[in-house]
């Protein structure tokens, strides 16, 4: 999970700056990259742990968008766990 | 996280401006049973609902509102172009136009500013639930009135959906009240509120 939130920072902070210069081929290029390792993560991410959105991966005996926690909630479910202590203390994962 | 589709969620395209028609529809984007409201009422609901399936039916629900903000501002954008000083001042839209210019602004039709005033998080499962479910019941009655008010079948046809969505969530909000109610003490749902009171979590 870390690694799709540090890919997908990596992608807006792109975006942002592709919008106001559509045709600078560095960030083109940079923001290419980004995406297609976010792309191949995610589908991993989703096909082994939960959705990251609504209907992602297999879904065929159960709807998994609802078996799995909220962001909020102090815990992914490939285990990358926060505990509301490590929170309060600032602690990293 | 949010993620923005570049497309609408029903399709809008209205030939006749009409600003007397936009000045009462921005009720439903900024008003008290707008959709600016609904989808901050049901996302700020989010945190303290303790059930799986509600937080979904809240989370998607209250995605699919910020669409129709898209939508109603669509709708109004549509209806204030290519305006003269006089069509402006003969609709009556001179008031709104005087601030906002034909800009978006979320707003009632009485020109009342969006408030938060008009949404409620409790959290309390049952408290929050039955406001959603009236939510929806007051917003599908105020697309009834704007439809008893408008002709044009360019602005009605999406007013038609949206008015169908109003009374699809409450459906929904219906089935997450029976989740809620499922999980609860059949004798007093109101014993204890899920959302605070110990044991807080459904067993995972």
């Amino acid at each position: 999970m870390l690694r799709l939130q540090e890919l997908s920072f990596a992608m807006k902070e792109t975006e942002l700056f592709l919008d106001g210069h559509p045709e600078n081929r560095r960030a083109l290029a940079y923001y290419a990259e980004q995406k297609a390792e976010y792309d191949a993560q995610k589908a991993e991410y989703e096909a082994t742990y939960a959705p990251i959105t609504p209907g992602a991966g297999e879904n065929d005996t159960e709807w998994r968008w609802v078996r799995s926690p909220w962001p909020w909630e102090y815990g992914f479910p490939d285990g990358g766990a926060v505990t509301p202590a490590a929170v309060d203390s600032g602690e990293e994962r | 996280m949010w993620i923005y589709e570049k497309k609408l969620q029903y399709p809008i395209k209205i030939e006749n401006p009409n600003p007397l028609y936009a000045g009462i529809i921005i009720s439903q984007l900024g008003g008290p049973d707008g959709e600016l409201g609904a989808a901050t009422r049901y996302l700020s609901q989010r945190y303290s609902m303790p059930y799986q399936e509600v937080v979904g039916i809240l989370t998607d629900v209250g995605t699919e509102e910020l669409a129709h903000v898209e939508m109603i501002s669509t709708i109004l954008h549509q209806l204030t172009r290519n305006l003269t000083p006089e069509q402006i001042i003969e609709a009556g839209f001179d008031k709104y136009f005087v601030d906002h210019t034909v800009g978006v602004y979320p707003q009632a039709a009485a020109g009342v500013p969006f408030d938060t005033k008009y949404i409620g998080v409790k959290g309390d499962v049952f408290a929050d639930l039955t406001e959603d479910l009236a939510a929806e019941q007051k917003a599908r009655v105020t697309y009834d009135n704007l439809l008893r008010l408008i002709d044009d079948p360019d602005v009605r046809e999406p007013l038609k959906f949206l008015r169908q969505r109003e009374i699809v969530h409450f459906q929904r909000f219906g089935d997450a009240l029976r989740v809620a109610q499922d999980r609860g003490d059949a004798k007093n749902y109101y014993a204890c509120n899920p959302a605070f009171d110990k044991p807080a979590r459904e067993p995972r």
